[in-house]
């Protein structure tokens, strides 16, 4: 997604990482993906217990382009491996004391 | 842990991602104008004789300056501070501030302040009793307003100030 790498500074991750070229159009800007749902063109289980990282898109509630180019961008600033983004700041911590 | 998004919600919606986004971009520029404004802020009222304490973990004056020089690479935009007379303070700011606006909140583009006034922080956050407590109040007092000092020209921000303190 991002030809952004580890030695680039800061200011540089914050602008380029996650935000590579989109395939249709090639906008320079990264569009907004405002889909809730995604064509699924081979066998793919909806069911939550299936769903991988690495997974095909299915449904925004998983994973969707836009927040996906969000998380990429938050885990080189802060040089982690990857990033789930929430809706809010106290959604975070409130999901660690649920089961998942 | 993706999971979670899917039973318990919480899932970031794309167009709050996408503005997020657009934000991160000048975040590290934006933290350097914060600091740079910040320091000039600190200064000014570490220097007004109305002010009894200046808290900014920029400042030598800061009792854990040296830890933090160790563990910031930035130290943000946000300064606590005290005064002689807290609560007749945050009335003026309520009525007379022409820049800052008295708000709840930080780390805008808009510099933001509030008295954090000890009783609602002690129940509402801190729960402390006894000797804690009475080492918070040493510190704090009645109250200390939490300054969160935005983007503007320090000037501006300085001559608000000027004009509420006195």
């Amino acid at each position: 997604m991002t030809s952004t790498k580890s030695t680039q500074g800061l200011q540089t991750k914050a602008i380029h990482a996650g935000e590579s070229p989109q395939k249709q159009g090639k906008a320079s800007a990264p569009p907004i993906c405002m889909s809730s749902t995604f064509i699924v063109d081979e066998p793919l289980s909806f069911s939550a217990n299936n769903l991988e990282p690495d997974s095909p898109l299915i449904y925004t509630c998983w994973a969707n382009p836009t927040s996906a180019q969000l998380e990429v961008k938050l885990a080189a600033l802060e040089n982690a491996e990857s990033c789930v983004a929430f809706s809010s700041g106290m959604a975070a911590p409130s999901v660690l004391s649920m089961p998942g | 842990m993706r999971g979670i998004f899917i039973w318990d919600g919480g899932a970031i919606s794309p167009f709050n991602a996408w503005l997020i986004m657009r934000g991160m971009a000048t975040l590290p520029i934006r933290m350097q104008a914060h600091q740079e404004n910040a320091f000039k802020l600190a200064a000014f009222l570490e220097n007004h004789p109305r002010v009894i304490r200046v808290l900014y973990p920029g400042l030598p004056s800061h009792p854990q300056h040296e830890m933090a020089k160790h563990q910031m690479q930035n130290f943000s935009g946000m300064i606590s501070f005290v005064t002689d007379q807290p609560h007749q303070d945050a009335a003026r700011m309520m009525k007379a501030l022409q820049v800052i606006h008295y708000a709840v909140s930080l780390g805008h583009h808009r510099s933001l302040i509030y008295l954090m006034e000890t009783g609602d922080l002690i129940d509402s956050s801190y729960r402390l009793e006894g000797q804690e407590l009475a080492k918070f109040k040493a510190v704090a007092g009645d109250g200390l307003f939490r300054f969160s000092v935005g983007l503007e020209d320090a000037d501006d921000l300085i001559a608000d100030l000027e004009h509420v303190l006195g």
